[in-house]
């Protein structure tokens, strides 16, 4: 990264821009938080006694902060993996405002953001965070989730769960792009009104905290990003965080 | 596609496997380890490494599920085969326990899978990584015992150990790369769904 990279120059002045057009503030993170189990991500170092992690993941850190309504803010700053693998990730968060009404904003200024870039070949699949447990049950969720994960339909049918559930399970992961009964799924795909938004169930994300929409981003060759909506304190948050390198890659063959 | 078919014991129904869900792979004898063949690339790689090609680079492969549960690799396992059944076992001279076990040296080729095992079992091992001719270990007083695969038994009797323990069970499994599993959803189903028939007919 300490080369000249005009691609990603562009990416990265180009969200900046884009963002910004939509009325949101960049935020500086600090690069070093004192050490808490409710961080995602981030390295852990001790110093003087002290436990520390760098560049843990925004999103975890602002879960456990106040914020006033209608907050709009962005980031963009180099994340570490534990295997010390840079990369500099641009994200966006909507807080304070009413969960729906969030949700189709994000998406919005998503799609905006990878037009402004002028990437137009990208799809955005999206789900809710308990499309599975809130049918089957936290516990039994717990049991089959790595095989959710894998698409591992036989782990699935031998994990000893009811067979209904069983039959749930399969039925929603190879229902990808088909109408599925979920409100809130069917709702933003008719508000937003794009044919690459994709419903599909089978949709990962990681961390713990999403709650309601999940989504995540790709193109050809790429996984770009995700994101989706998370309880913060009382009230919601709803944001997506995008990988430069991915898109400067991208931006390069266009 | 792109396809990673894994060389040796898997080999041959691999490309069965490939060719009755409507392939044509015509891997000849030659030791090309990447043919190009009219819309499809077929990839020739270690069994070991079947999953990292899939993770980065490849649509589709197959291999064992003890491959994949031991590479940790970010693929999806839509379909496991009737083929290359076998299980990954703890196995020992006929004088252990699996609790004697603590303290002592475990050769392996699966160094997480087996650190995993013993530590569901409350037991704290030291591992020795080999890449082949596990059961030699104990005879040559490198470790205590192995955790390896097993088909018929034989090779451990000859060597004087007793499977003490089921690992796992293991075979052949279809993996898809997590985003080819998006953008070509309906041709690996297609795919699946013809591997399926290839499954049923299989024993």
């Amino acid at each position: 990264m300490m080369n000249p990279d005009i691609y990603l120059y562009r990416v990265i002045k180009g969200i900046r821009n884009t963002f910004d057009s939509f009325g949101y503030i960049e935020i500086f993170p600090e690069a070093v938080e004192k050490y808490s189990r409710s961080f995602s991500d981030g390295v852990p170092f001790v110093y003087a006694n002290k436990f520390y992690l760098i560049n843990p993941d925004i999103t975890s850190r602002l879960i456990l902060r106040n914020f006033s309504e209608n907050t709009r803010i962005f980031y963009i700053y180099e994340k570490l993996s534990r295997s010390l693998e840079s990369e500099i990730e641009a994200g966006l968060e909507l807080i304070n405002v009413n969960e729906e009404k969030s949700n189709i904003e994000i998406l919005r200024i998503l799609i905006k953001t990878l037009e402004n870039l002028g990437i137009y070949d990208f799809k955005i699949d999206i789900s809710v965070s308990n499309i599975f447990s809130g049918k089957i049950g936290k516990r039994n969720y717990e049991k089959i989730r790595e095989y959710i994960k894998m698409n591992d339909f036989n782990a699935i049918k031998n994990s000893g769960i009811k067979k209904e559930y069983i039959d749930y399970v399969i039925k929603m992961l190879n229902s990808r792009g088909t109408d599925i009964n979920v409100e809130l799924l069917n709702n933003i795909k008719s508000a937003v009104n794009d044919d690459r938004i994709i419903i599909d169930p089978g949709t990962v994300r990681y961390f713990s905290y999403y709650s309601g929409l999940i989504f995540e981003i790709y193109s050809d060759d790429y996984f770009i990003g995700g994101g989706g909506n998370y309880k913060i304190k009382n009230s919601n948050g709803c944001g997506f965080s995008l990988n430069t390198l991915v898109l400067s890659k991208i931006l390069r063959r266009l | 596609m792109i396809i990673t078919i894994p060389k040796g014991k898997l080999m041959d129904e691999s490309i069965k496997a490939f060719e009755n869900a409507g392939f044509d792979l015509s891997i000849s004898e030659s030791r090309k380890l990447r043919i190009k063949n009219g819309d499809n690339e077929i990839i020739i790689a270690r069994a070991m490494d079947v999953p990292f090609y899939v993770e980065s680079y490849a649509d589709l492969g197959i291999c064992g599920t003890d491959v994949i549960k031991e590479r940790n690799c970010d693929v999806m396992m839509p379909l496991q085969l009737k083929f290359g059944k076998c299980r990954l076992s703890l196995c020992a001279p006929k004088k252990y326990k699996l609790k004697d076990l603590n303290g002592k040296k475990i050769a392996t080729k699966y160094p997480n899978l087996t650190s995993k095992f013993f530590k569901s079992h409350g037991i704290d091992v030291k591992i020795v990584h080999l890449s082949g001719s596990i059961e030699l270990a104990p005879v040559m007083g490198m470790a205590d015992a192995i955790v390896d695969i097993v088909q018929t038994g034989e090779t451990i009797r000859e060597n004087g150990l007793i499977e003490l323990k089921k690992v796992m069970d293991v075979s052949a499994a279809l993996i898809v790369n997590r985003l080819s599993y998006k953008l070509k959803f309906d041709e690996i189903r297609r795919i699946m769904d013809n591997m399926e028939v290839f499954n049923y007919e299989y024993e």
